[in-house]
């Protein structure tokens, strides 16, 4: 008797044991998912390296960015075979500032403004959409309106003439910029609050008499949370290629800050001669903004828990 | 029906009036128009006299009633500095953008419908990833810089095409696709699913057990269908690319109602950039406008909700 249930735990036990080992562990599952996702490992990737090289830039740049040098005005990058110096690798802009190391600060700016960006319009755009999907209704109405109204506004003329009112600098930039771009926010949470809304747990929270903003910030928050971060990451593109048009235009950050927008405008009247003026800092941006899309994209397959 | 379309209507407007009085305080209680209009040399009198000329000493809602009240009348002020009627300042120049949207939604359509269509016949195969492999690279194209790199290649090395001005067609060539190619990978991945969506479908395949040519189901079936999602998205893009044509048209020197706007913000000719806000949004709301009706006729449930 004793011996025969000792075998049938032993038999359970093992079966047990086996199911564990063919059922992989939910981190090995998300493990295994990241890392077949090549979009998500190239992005992150790269990602690192721009993060690296912004922290990094006052060991990694060979000058000072705003360092002019009259004498040694628009030398060549090291491919061409004539007014080379071998000083600046990447030769030197219209004052004879080392462009590389320009180029090296350039990202702190974009990264900066793509991030504070994201944070202001995400805490607008989550605190918008989750209210509207959560309570419905007229507020849902009312938080519509305004999203219409601000998807209605023209944004890159109304943020040209709003730092025209406010004077060009970086901190206008981003404010302008983060009061804006929260429209992809607001309409993304809004929906996923509304399903949220009627899981069976929802339900019972409410049923059990937990308060509302319990409901929001436990039930609600953590089903929105990996659509928030894929939003963010589209924003924060955005958000970069937004900052570059408006410096390019100059409406935006102002010099002498080596933004790489900005140094697009200031190479402009040299197109004819020194073109890589011009190719270089787009190349800086076009890979940022392709990293972060090329993560954006492998995070959703890789939360969404699609089976490739 | 009738109901829910004036109600949509209704609230039309209302986002318009809304989005107006935003930017005519933002324009007006920042910078003092008066000094713009005196210029440098102005004495603290003249600026007290223009003041007055314009009625800037009035409060702001009372100038921003003033300036709807003649809008909606079609008058739009003068402009400050080119002391022209901002009426007739837009309506000459209006014509080029929306010829350079036009041309530059075509543009997107005619690329991303036969890539969508190509990378839905055999998902996951070469031609696929190709496509959205350049579907994420154009995504990532600065558009500004795109045109830049246009005008040194075809413009200054090759010598194809103008960089400038607006008079012959080949002056709408680069400004076309360099607004135009930034809306192909969305409206290509929506081809892509629609189709893999439809070719999925029952009819589609009753049509090829019919022995229908494969051609024939693709572009008579199949593709009809998944094309109406897409003009509608097209649609919305159109909407954008008017906003996106300021960048353009200052760059190509294309002078339509975006490189107007930012001539003005460089003048602060605030009049301007009031009426082609105005004219921006009401484009926005119009198009939206008459998509939401479209669905509701469409499918009737919506206008019950």
């Amino acid at each position: 008797m004793t011996d025969n249930s000792a075998a049938r735990s032993l038999v359970f036990r093992q079966r047990q044991t086996a199911e564990e080992i063919l059922e992989p562990s939910p981190w090995s599952k998300l493990r295994r998912r990241i890392l077949g996702n090549h979009s998500f490992l190239i992005g992150a990737v790269i990602l690192a390296a721009i993060f690296a090289v912004a922290i990094l830039a006052p060991l990694l740049a060979p000058h000072d960015p705003y360092d002019q040098d009259l004498t040694k005005r628009l030398t060549n990058p090291f491919w061409h075979e004539k007014k080379i110096d071998a000083a600046h690798v990447l030769g030197t802009d219209k004052v004879g500032r080392d462009y590389l190391s320009r180029l090296i600060y350039g990202s702190q700016i974009s990264l900066l403004i793509g991030f504070s960006t994201m944070l202001i319009s995400g805490v607008i755009g989550t605190v918008l959409g989750v209210t509207a999907g959560y309570f419905g209704g007229r507020v849902d109405m009312v938080v519509n309106f305004i999203i219409n109204t601000r998807l209605a506004m023209p944004v890159f003329l109304v943020a040209m003439a709003a730092v025209v009112a406010f004077g060009a600098s970086l901190t206008v930039v981003i404010l302008v910029l983060g009061l804006f771009l929260w429209d992809r926010f607001a309409v993304v949470m809004r929906s996923i609050t509304m399903q949220a809304r009627d899981l069976d747990y929802v339900k019972a929270a409410r049923a059990m008499g937990c308060s509302t903003p319990y409901i929001i910030v436990r039930e609600i928050f953590p089903n929105v949370l990996s659509s928030l971060t894929v939003v963010a990451t589209v924003e924060m593109a955005n958000a970069i290629l937004l900052e570059a048009a408006l410096s390019f235009l100059g409406f935006g950050v102002q010099a002498p800050t080596p933004s790489w927008g900005l140094m697009l405008n200031e190479g402009r009247e040299y197109m004819f001669f020194s073109p890589w003026l011009l190719a270089l800092p787009g190349v800086c941006l076009f890979m940022l903004v392709l990293a972060i899309n090329l993560f954006g994209d492998g995070l959703r397959d890789v939360t969404l828990e699609r089976e490739r | 029906m009738p109901a829910y379309t004036l109600k949509r209507t209704f609230v039309a407007l209302l986002i318009l009036i809304v989005v107006s009085g935003l930017t005519f305080s933002l324009s007006h209680l920042s910078a003092d128009p008066a000094l713009t209009i005196g210029g440098e040399q102005a004495s603290e009198e003249d600026i007290q006299a223009i003041r007055k000329l314009y009625g800037f000493d009035r409060p702001i809602h009372v100038q921003y009633l003033d300036w709807l009240g003649r809008a909606l009348s079609g008058d739009f002020g003068e402009s400050y500095h080119y002391k022209q009627r901002v009426f007739d300042m837009v309506s000459e120049r209006i014509g080029r953008t929306m010829l350079l949207g036009t041309l530059a939604i075509l543009f997107a359509l005619v690329v991303s419908i036969p890539l969508g269509t190509l990378a839905a016949m055999r998902p996951n195969s070469i031609t696929d990833r190709i496509a959205l492999f350049i579907a994420v690279l154009g995504q990532a194209l600065p558009t500004f810089w795109f045109a830049l790199m246009m005008i040194i290649v075809f413009g200054v090395w090759w010598r194809w095409l103008p960089i400038s001005g607006h008079t012959q067609w080949a002056n709408y060539v680069m400004p076309t696709i360099a607004l135009g190619y930034y809306a192909t990978p969305a409206l290509m991945r929506l081809t892509r699913a629609g189709m893999i969506e439809v070719l999925a479908s029952d009819y589609i395949r009753t049509a090829r057990a019919k022995g229908l040519s494969p051609a024939s189901v693709l572009f008579k079936h199949a593709l009809r269908n998944a094309i109406i999602p897409v003009v509608a998205l097209a649609a919305v893009w159109f909407g954008f690319m008017l906003g996106g044509s300021i960048v353009i048209e200052t760059i190509f020197n294309l002078k339509g109602i975006g490189w107007l706007s930012y001539d003005a913000l460089l003048r602060s000719d605030l009049p301007v950039v009031q009426a082609i806000v105005l004219v921006f949004a009401s484009f926005y709301v119009v198009l939206t406008l008459l998509a939401d009706l479209l669905n509701a006729y469409l499918d009737p449930r919506i206008s019950v909700r």
